[in-house]
C-alpha cells in the first residue's frame, strides 16, 4: 500500500524546480493572508486570544519528525516527571493559605487595597494607576502586530505565551503598590510609566538559534523604532533561565520582551505558581525556605544555549 | 547566634549606590526560612515581595548588597529626609 513518501507531489505531478517555487510563493501568499485575518478565524495562523496556533504539519514533515529530536535535551526531559512531583508534594505538605476578606470600610471612596499587607492606593494615586494601565492596553494592538512581525522575519524565533501579554489590573495595582512603598521618594507617574511588565512577550527559541535569535530580535526592534532600557541576563542565576529586556515604545510605553529555550520556558512555568507564594506575604518562613529551593532545583536542569551568557546587561540612565 | 541580615539598596533609573531609591533586607532567622521586608515611609519594616521579585528577573530595579554600616548610613540620611516617626 503507498504511503505518503510514493505520492510525487500533491496531484500526483512529479516536483520540479519551478513547482517548487510556485510552492513557495503559494506559501507565502497564503501566510501573508492568514496574518490579516483577525484573530479566531478559522483560517488566522492566531487564535481569538491571539495566541499563535500550531503550525500545519505535513505528512512527509511528520514522517520525517518520526523518531527525530525535537529540540528539547533529554536531560531535562527526563527529569521533568520528578521535577512536577516534587511540586505535587509541596502543594500536599504546605496546603494554599486562605485568603482573608479585605476589610475596606474605613478607605476612602476611590482608593484600592490588596489582600498583602499595605497594598494600597489612595483615590489619586489609583486613578493615575488605571489610567496607566488603560495606555498600555491603547498600545497593545499595535505592539502585538510589530512583536508578530519580527516573529516572521526571525528564523526560529516563536512568540509565546501570547495570551499572558497583559497583566491585569489587580495585579498591575499590587505591583505599582509595593514599589511606591518601598520607594516613598518616587511619584507615582515615575512608578507607573515605568512599571515594567504591564505588557510582556516572550521570544523562545532553540539552543541552537537563541544567541543569534536574541541579536536578530534586537536589531529588528531597534529598526522598528523601539529603544532598550534594559537588559538582565539571568543565564548564571540559580532561581531563574532566560534574559528579560525592557523596550520603549515610539510612543512611549514601556514593554518587556523576554528570550527563553523551550526548556527555560517550560522551567518558568513550571515554577510559576512556586514563584507566587514566595512573593506572597502569607507563609511561614520556613515554607518560603522550603520552596526557594524549588526553582533552584528546576533551572538546574535547563540547558544553557551557547553563548547566551556572554550577551551582556544593560540598563539606559536618566541624563 | 543572631540571625542573619543581608540588605540591598534599590537602584533604579534616578538613583545610585549612593543614593539609593529604597532599602531592602533578607532576614534569615534561626529556626530557617527566610523573610524580605523594606524599609517604610515611617522607617518601619515591612514584608516586601521585591528580592524575590528582583531574582525571577521581574524588576527592572537592580538590587546591590550593601554592609550593614552602609545600609546604616542609607537609613540615617532617610531618616533626615522623611523626619522621625511620632
Amino acid at each position: 500500500m503507498p504511503g505518503p513518501r510514493d505520492l510525487p507531489g500533491i496531484d500526483g505531478r512529479p516536483e520540479t524546480p519551478d513547482s517548487r517555487k510556485q510552492t513557495a510563493d503559494t506559501k507565502s501568499l497564503l501566510q501573508h493572508r492568514g496574518d490579516r485575518l483577525p484573530p479566531g478565524h478559522p483560517s488566522s495562523p492566531y487564535n481569538a486570544d491571539g495566541s499563535r496556533r500550531p503550525a500545519a504539519t505535513s505528512l512527509r514533515d511528520l514522517e520525517a519528525a518520526e523518531g527525530a529530536d525535537d529540540g528539547v535535551s533529554e536531560g531535562w526531559r527526563a527529569a521533568l516527571p520528578r521535577l512536577q512531583g516534587l511540586w505535587e508534594r509541596h502543594k500536599e505538605r504546605w496546603p494554599a493559605a486562605e485568603r482573608s476578606p479585605i476589610d475596606m470600610s474605613k478607605d476612602e471612596e476611590g482608593s484600592w487595597r490588596g489582600d498583602g499587607p499595605g497594598q494600597y492606593l489612595n483615590a489619586g494615586e489609583n486613578l493615575v494607576t488605571e489610567h496607566a494601565l488603560d495606555r498600555v492596553h491603547d498600545a497593545e494592538r499595535e505592539v502585538t502586530g510589530t512583536l508578530k512581525a519580527v516573529e516572521a522575519e526571525v528564523p526560529g524565533a516563536r512568540l509565546v505565551g501570547l495570551e499572558h501579554r497583559l497583566k491585569d489590573m489587580e495585579r498591575f495595582k499590587e505591583k505599582v503598590s509595593t514599589e511606591l512603598r518601598a520607594k516613598p521618594d518616587r511619584s507615582i507617574d515615575q512608578i507607573c510609566n515605568n512599571a515594567p511588565d504591564a505588557m510582556r512577550y516572550t521570544y523562545q527559541f532553540s539552543n541552537e538559534r537563541y544567541t543569534d535569535g536574541y541579536w536578530e530580535v534586537y536589531r529588528q526592534l531597534q529598526e522598528g523604532g523601539y529603544q532598550i532600557e534594559f537588559s538582565r541576563n539571568s543565564w548564571d542565576s540559580l532561581q531563574y533561565k532566560g534574559i528579560n529586556s525592557r523596550w520603549r515604545h515610539p510612543a512611549g510605553q514601556l514593554i518587556e520582551v523576554q528570550f527563553h529555550t523551550e526548556e527555560s520556558f517550560s522551567a518558568k512555568q513550571l515554577t510559576h505558581q512556586a514563584y507566587e507564594r514566595i512573593r506572597g506575604s502569607a507563609l511561614l518562613d520556613l515554607e518560603r525556605g522550603e520552596l526557594y529551593d524549588f526553582p533552584s532545583e528546576v533551572t538546574s536542569y535547563v540547558p544553557v544555549p551557547a553563548g547566551a551568557q556572554a550577551i551582556p546587561d544593560y540598563r539606559k540612565k536618566e541624563t | 547566634m543572631t540571625e542573619k541580615i543581608v540588605y540591598y539598596a534599590i537602584i533604579d533609573r534616578w538613583a545610585n549606590r549612593g543614593d539609593p531609591a529604597g532599602i531592602v533586607r533578607r532576614r534569615r532567622p534561626l529556626a530557617g526560612g527566610f523573610r524580605d521586608e523594606a524599609l517604610m515611609h515611617d522607617l518601619s519594616w515591612q514584608f516586601t515581595p521585591l528580592i524575590v521579585e528582583w531574582e525571577r528577573n521581574e524588576s527592572t530595579d537592580d538590587l546591590v548588597e550593601v554592609t550593614e554600616d552602609e545600609a546604616n548610613q542609607i537609613i540615617e540620611r532617610f531618616r533626615a529626609r522623611w523626619g522621625t516617626p511620632d
